[in-house]
């Protein structure tokens, strides 16, 4: 492991993007559709668009706004094209994303006579002038401490905890070790396996909030009456042999590897700083994702047991797996095949820089399967009601 | 790595079973086990053979000893629930014998609508 350099997109902000995408952001339901035909007219373009946005209350408001802005400022977006209704949400969002000084443009239909097609047509205009400068952009030399890296599992099985999440847990220390931003999140799944995180944690009141945010969800499934059986562990993970959430917590939590835990983070939120932090977010990936792409992740390491084939949009998504059935049958989902770790045929320090090593050669412009099957999305989590 | 859980596990070819940590009392099959087979363990296990009671899949978890209601299964070394019905050394520990100590269902605060 001698030359651990990636090739990314420097940002006027400092941050380095693994990508270099024109984002389409519809920041509320009502042009949703419209930005869908924009960015059909632009075949370069992410687009996201958010199915709410009005009347949002409390924590809610501001998750949806630190999301939108979050994934505006995102490394992997060099350029933004806005598309609103609500002229001063537009203004705001626009505000702070044109703060990192990247390139952006924002388009309101009230300011086309409220015609949709008016809005469609400045905004494939504007969409086109934006991409054509970021294509102009080369990548450059990066540095393991330009990463932020989130960390997920899904439709995990045994394998998962037993292999594939603490390989993941040693890539982690690694890049934690080296100034990267390391995130992990899926609060429920800290559940009968907080007293480890807690152990970890950079100070008391850190492991109190790690603590207070499990308690938090257990609480809300109990005042529902729900039973966590079923619905984590789900179906699928029962079938693959998974029977408590105890089990499956000690297994998910693996994925955060041994580091200090330097803090706890809302959905969203952005790391103060290098290191490894929590979010307490969502176990469910779409949402889990999105809040780690919104708070900075330019890729994520994400497990599976038996498969699970979706990624973000706008952050490269490692998929891996130590299964040995998924490893034969899944060849274009898995990034990664941790198998051989899991049969005693490769150890595990092998497997982990061999790991590192292909979220480098992603960073660097190497595609996901994701990626090139358009298995990805952006989903905001939201919780409680509106206006 | 301070934490058992947090260290990768591996097996050999030869293992049926994988034992994560001394304290454990259930194992995770290697491949899917079938009744009456003798099924050498990996990991750091007491045991170091096991007969094998029922079909146990790949992944799923097989006792390393007998387990009576109301006793913990730990895996990675810490609790991941308590037995709810005997289980016999070699049986399959899975959710109709496992049950979780945590976000069980409890009766709602309102008073319930059927009799």
């Amino acid at each position: 492991m001698t030359d651990l350099a990636w090739q990314g997109f420097p940002r006027a902000d400092g941050s380095v993007g693994v990508r270099n995408d024109l984002l389409v952001l519809s920041i509320a339901g009502l042009t949703g559709p419209t930005a869908r035909r924009v960015a059909a007219a632009l075949p370069h373009a992410k687009c996201v668009t958010m199915p709410f946005g009005g009347g949002l209350l409390g924590a809610d408001a501001q998750a949806h706004m630190r999301s939108l802005i979050g994934f505006g400022l995102n490394p992997n977006v060099g350029a933004v094209l806005l598309i609103g209704s609500d002229k001063p949400k537009l203004q705001e969002i626009a505000q702070a994303i044109a703060a990192s000084s990247k390139p952006l443009a924002a388009i309101c239909l009230d300011d086309c006579d409220h015609d949709a097609l008016t809005l469609t047509d400045r905004a494939i205009r504007a969409g086109a002038q934006l991409q054509l400068d970021i294509s102009r952009l080369r990548r450059q030399r990066a540095a393991l401490s330009d990463l932020c890296i989130g960390l997920e599992c899904g439709r995990s099985d045994p394998s998962s905890g037993m292999v594939a999440n603490p390989l993941i847990g040693l890539v982690a220390d690694r890049l934690e070790q080296a100034g990267a931003q390391v995130m992990f999140g899926e609060t429920l799944e800290w559940l009968g396996a907080e007293h480890l995180l807690a152990k970890r944690a950079a100070s008391p009141q850190i492991a109190e909030e790690l603590r207070a945010a499990v308690q938090r969800r257990e609480q809300l499934a109990r005042s529902h009456g729900q039973d966590l059986l079923g619905h984590n562990p789900g179906p699928t993970n029962i079938a693959a042999g998974l029977s408590t959430i105890e089990e499956k917590s000690l297994g998910a939590i693996a994925k955060s590897g041994s580091g200090c835990i330097r803090g706890v983070l809302s959905l969203a939120q952005r790391p103060a700083g290098p290191g490894l932090y929590a979010m307490d977010a969502s176990a469910y990936s779409p949402e889990s994702l999105s809040g780690f792409v919104a708070a900075g992740a330019q890729m994520l390491l994400f497990s599976t047991g038996v498969g699970n084939s979706y990624v973000s949009l706008l952050a490269p998504t490692i998929k891996l797996s130590a299964n040995p059935r998924a490893g034969r049958t899944l060849a274009q989902q898995l990034d990664f095949d941790a198998s051989p770790v899991f049969e005693g045929r490769q150890s595990a320090s092998d497997a982990a820089d061999a790991l590192l090593h292909r979220l480098l050669d992603v960073a660097s412009g190497t595609m996901t399967w994701g990626e090139i099957l358009g298995e990805g999305d952006e989903v905001v989590a939201r919780m409680g009601e509106a206006l | 790595m301070k934490d058992p859980a947090s260290k990768p596990a591996a097996a050999s070819e030869a293992a049926g079973a994988l034992v994560l940590h001394p304290h454990d009392n259930v194992a995770t099959a290697l491949r899917d086990l079938a009744p009456g087979e003798t099924i050498g363990l990996q990991g750091p296990s007491h045991v170091l053979t096991l007969k094998v009671s029922e079909p146990v899949a790949l992944c799923h978890k097989i006792a390393l000893q007998a387990l009576e209601p109301g006793q913990s299964a730990r895996k990675y070394g810490e609790v991941i629930g308590t037995v709810s019905q005997a289980i016999g050394m070699g049986c399959h520990v899975h959710v109709h014998n496992l049950k979780s100590d945590r976000a069980q269902v409890q009766p709602p605060a309102h008073p319930s609508r059927s009799g």
